[in-house]
């Protein structure tokens, strides 16, 4: 055998074929370049028929912000930065307009949101409610699947989905464990993952916490009918709670249909879990007081309306008081949050804004759906939701919501012979925006069960979308009979 | 006799390819080296994708990442003690090592140190357009080692 001292720790060997490896290493560029170049034609060209100047620029701003998305060839906040500032350098508005958009209610709210979320988080409050219920219904292991998947939808009511499969995640890892699931073997294994991420993925999408989306998609409704429609916390909540059901039993149905256990019993994970609970001890004040704070934000969010004060003002009561009870520091804030997020949604929503009133959505919207489509409601809903199921499952869900809600916003009152309320809008793209089932990369608790090595592509196949399938019947379903006759939104 | 090295990852068991090195073992009346390889890039380019995504902060991603190498140091360990339990009870001198970092550069780097004569390695089932994506490290040890690389369909 030769001897070969050469060969060094530090050298790493590429395995990819050669154009992949080309491709990696280039597709910024490429990406840069083709987004910088698409951006120039469009903005310097004469305007396409029916769009003024600014409504020109604002195309080139949004597709722009498309390609960045979608490619995230620039990371998703600093896309957001570059909206912000590319709208007042192309003249579309001015820089005192463009930066007042940036200090609005849904991004108070998010901030006041993901700061009670790290509390529950750091005081260990979340994994000890989940551990005790997870014992207490995981006796077998059917049970076990399915009180896991509504466990995690039940949590993504009060914290952000990712936060969920985050916190989830270590204690579904040690269950997998302990039973002796083997990645890549056990349909339990992978069963065991998928219901922690779908159950996120659905529970996000039932009220403003579960995923920022949601209030974004109110901040953009808001603005772009001059604040003459809103939707409150638990109208929100109303309105999805039927698709949240419906999507929970077809997951469940898919779940134990197709990842049907194959061990017998859970005790060994039980018994995991309660050495864990053990070794927490007794809930501390910190949990407490976070717990009891949850509690009165919540219902402080669910009367909010009533009591004719803003959601946001009521989510940063509930953050300031962690911090005047000494439940948590900014430094601990600061090690769960990534603040990016704020970057993000203040650009999407100006982004929105300029869409919106430059005309520049309508005419988008015009050019995708035709005339013809746009007669039909109940069409055009179903064109709209199948839209931003099919971009969910490939860029970012706030990313869809910022796109697509502009657009279909302006739509509204065009639709049929009457239009529609433009809150029905809201919920055809918010909702379906939320329920990515299938590739890491369209959400973080699919990424997440992706990187146990227990769920692959393979594993999932066609599973994801027959679920986004039946996901998208609900959506149709809950639309016709449940917002129309029920709610009253027409 | 020089040392047989069987590799060993996360993927998943491999009975045909434990048999083979036990076989190729006593063929030679050589040591077995069972090296578990933790290759964390596919790992991390999820977690981070999470991270980044759900713009969750470097707390979250600290304790996925703990719970993921935790998890996989057990499973090591695990595996590890059960093939050496195996096959010392077939007469067949064994030890275990465990590694870190890109398939193909750790089993080199082992194979070097150790000196050993043949490398054993599972290959498991994989859809063509993963290994089109993701290229497959086992075939690339086998064109860049010096040394005989055996490998076992699995599935």
């Amino acid at each position: 055998m030769p001897s070969a001292p050469t060969i060094s720790s530090q050298i790493i060997v590429d395995t990819r074929p050669l154009w992949r490896v080309a491709l990696a290493r280039t597709h910024h560029w490429i990406t840069m370049l083709l987004a910088g170049g698409v951006f120039l034609w469009l903005a310097t060209r004469q305007p396409f028929e029916g769009l003024t100047p600014e409504g020109q620029r604002t195309l080139a701003v949004f597709v722009l912000c498309l390609i960045l998305w979608v490619t995230q060839a620039l990371p998703l906040s600093v896309t957001g930065l570059l909206a912000l500032l590319l709208l007042p350098l192309c003249g579309i508005m001015t820089s005192e307009q463009t930066f007042a958009l940036f200090g609005n209610e849904a991004i108070f709210f998010i901030i006041g949101a993901f700061i009670i979320a790290a509390a529950i988080m750091h005081t260990g409050l979340s994994t000890r409610v989940a551990m005790a219920i997870l014992n207490r219904i995981g006796t077998t292991p059917r049970r076990l699947l399915i009180g896991l998947l509504l466990l995690a939808a039940a949590l993504a009511h009060v914290m952000p989905e990712h936060a969920v499969a985050a916190m989830l995640l270590p204690i579904v890892i040690e269950i997998a464990r302990t039973l002796r699931l083997v990645p890549g073997r056990s349909r339990m294994g992978t069963g065991l993952f998928l219901a922690l991420a779908w159950g996120s993925i659905i529970g996000g999408i039932a009220t403003f916490l579960g995923g920022a989306r949601n209030p974004l998609a109110i901040e953009i409704l808001a603005r772009n009918t001059e604040g003459q429609h809103s939707i409150g916390f638990l109208e929100w909540w109303i309105a999805a709670f039927p698709l949240v059901l419906m999507s929970l039993g077809a997951a469940a149905a898919i779940l134990l249909l197709f990842f049907r256990p194959e061990i017998e019993s859970t005790v060994p994970a039980r018994e995991a879990l309660q050495v864990r609970m053990k070794r927490m001890g007794r809930p501390t004040l910190e949990e407490r007081l976070t717990g009891l704070v949850l509690l009165l934000t919540v219902i402080g969010w669910v009367l909010a309306e009533r009591l004719h004060v803003s959601v946001a003002i009521i989510g940063l009561i509930g953050a300031v008081s962690l911090f005047a009870l000494r439940v948590i520091s900014w430094g601990v804030v600061e090690r769960h949050v990534n603040w990016g997020i704020v970057l993000m949604y203040g650009g999407a929503i100006a982004l929105g804004k300029a869409v919106s009133q430059t005309g520049c959505a309508e005419w988008i919207a015009h050019s995708l759906l035709g005339e013809s489509l746009i007669e039909h409601p109940i069409a055009t809903l179903f064109v709209l939701a199948a839209t931003a199921l099919v971009l969910t499952e490939g860029m970012s869900n706030a990313a869809v919501v910022a796109l697509l809600l502009p657009l279909a916003l302006n739509l509204a009152p065009q639709i049929g012979p009457d239009g529609v309320d433009p809150r029905l809008m809201v919920f055809a793209i918010a909702l379906p925006a939320g329920l990515a089932f299938t590739l890491p990369i369209s959400t973080p608790p699919n990424a997440l069960a992706h990187s146990t090595g227990f769920v692959t592509m393979r594993g999932i196949g066609w599973k994801g979308p027959l679920l986004n399938l039946i996901c998208l019947l609900a959506f149709m379903a809950v639309a016709i009979l449940w917002w129309g006759p029920v709610l009253g939104l027409r | 006799m020089k040392p047989i090295l069987l590799v060993i990852t996360n993927s998943s068991e491999c009975p045909l390819a434990i048999d083979r090195a036990v076989t190729l073992c006593r063929e030679h009346d050589a040591e077995l080296l069972v090296a578990y390889v933790h290759d964390p890039q596919v790992t991390e380019s999820f977690q981070r994708l999470a991270m980044n995504q759900g713009f969750l902060g470097e707390r979250v991603g600290e304790m996925v990442h703990d719970a993921l190498s935790e998890d996989e140091r057990l499973r090591a360990q695990g595996a590890l003690l059960a093939i050496e339990k195996q096959v010392t009870a077939l007469d067949v001198r064994c030890r275990s090592l465990e590694t870190g970092g890109q398939l193909a550069s750790a089993v080199m780097r082992l194979a070097f140190e150790h000196d050993v004569h043949h490398v054993v390695i599972a290959r498991q089932s994989r859809s063509v357009l993963s290994r089109l994506v993701f290229g497959s490290p086992v075939r690339d040890l086998q064109r860049r080692a010096p040394f005989p690389v055996e490998v076992i369909y699995e599935s």
